[in-house]
């Protein structure tokens, strides 16, 4: 594995939106945000199965 | 016998959901993340990487019911179907129970046939934000024959070494 492109603010960065993608969705599945909100931050839900 | 609850896809909301003897909804959600697409290099293949979110929709008391361990787990293993896809679950600790959902989790994969052919891996990460100090129960599963099971396991297992500033 390349270990060069290992930066820890980015690193943070995506934590921190992987953090906030989950209270997001969690937020949708409750009802409280709609379709287009998750859109708007990036967030696909998708039919794995 | 029932030994799990039949649940279906919502194609217009895009979710997982299944109905308990108590008529308590519960939503399953995956969705992309691209955590581990920012420890490794533009050029270096992850395949594919979701997260699920779980939730229950009701206010009602929790009791206690296999069928819905047994029903999520289901979902799950159908997940990996795709033998090449990749799953992250996180639990925040911002309400201070985050282990507590983490080692339910933890006891589900445990006592599953999963274990056989689906490698879980747990990584505690924690940080300052400079707003605020993150902790982060989180779980990697994959599995054993995804084509890409070392370059995912090593980039989980260095986002903890790069953010405390130690070689990854």
């Amino acid at each position: 594995m390349k270990t060069t492109a290992v930066n820890k603010e980015v690193i943070k960065k995506a934590i921190i939106k992987m953090r906030e993608d989950k209270v997001a969705v969690r937020s949708f599945l409750q009802g409280k945000t709609s379709a287009e909100t998750l859109t708007s931050k990036g967030i696909k839900l998708v039919k794995t199965i | 016998m029932l030994k799990q609850y039949n649940y279906t896809f919502n194609s217009d909301s895009g979710y997982y959901s299944f109905f308990t003897k108590r008529q308590i909804e519960y939503r399953v959600a995956f969705y992309e993340d691209f955590t581990l697409a920012s420890c490794v290099g533009n050029d270096i293949e992850l395949g594919n990487v979701y997260q699920i979110t779980i939730d229950r929709i009701s206010s009602q008391p929790e009791q206690f019911d296999v069928l819905i361990s047994e029903t999520i787990k289901n979902i799950i293993a159908v997940f990996f179907e795709n033998i090449h896809d990749a799953l992250i679950y996180i639990c925040d600790d911002n309400d201070k129970k985050a282990f507590q959902r983490f080692s339910v989790f933890d006891r589900w994969y445990e006592k599953s046939s999963m274990t056989n052919y689906i490698i879980k891996l747990n990584n505690i990460i924690e940080f300052d934000s400079d707003r605020e100090i993150i902790k982060l129960y989180t779980s990697l599963m994959l599995h054993k024959e995804n084509v890409n099971f070392k370059v995912i396991k090593d980039a989980f297992n260095n986002i903890s070494n790069a953010l405390n500033g130690e070689k990854p």
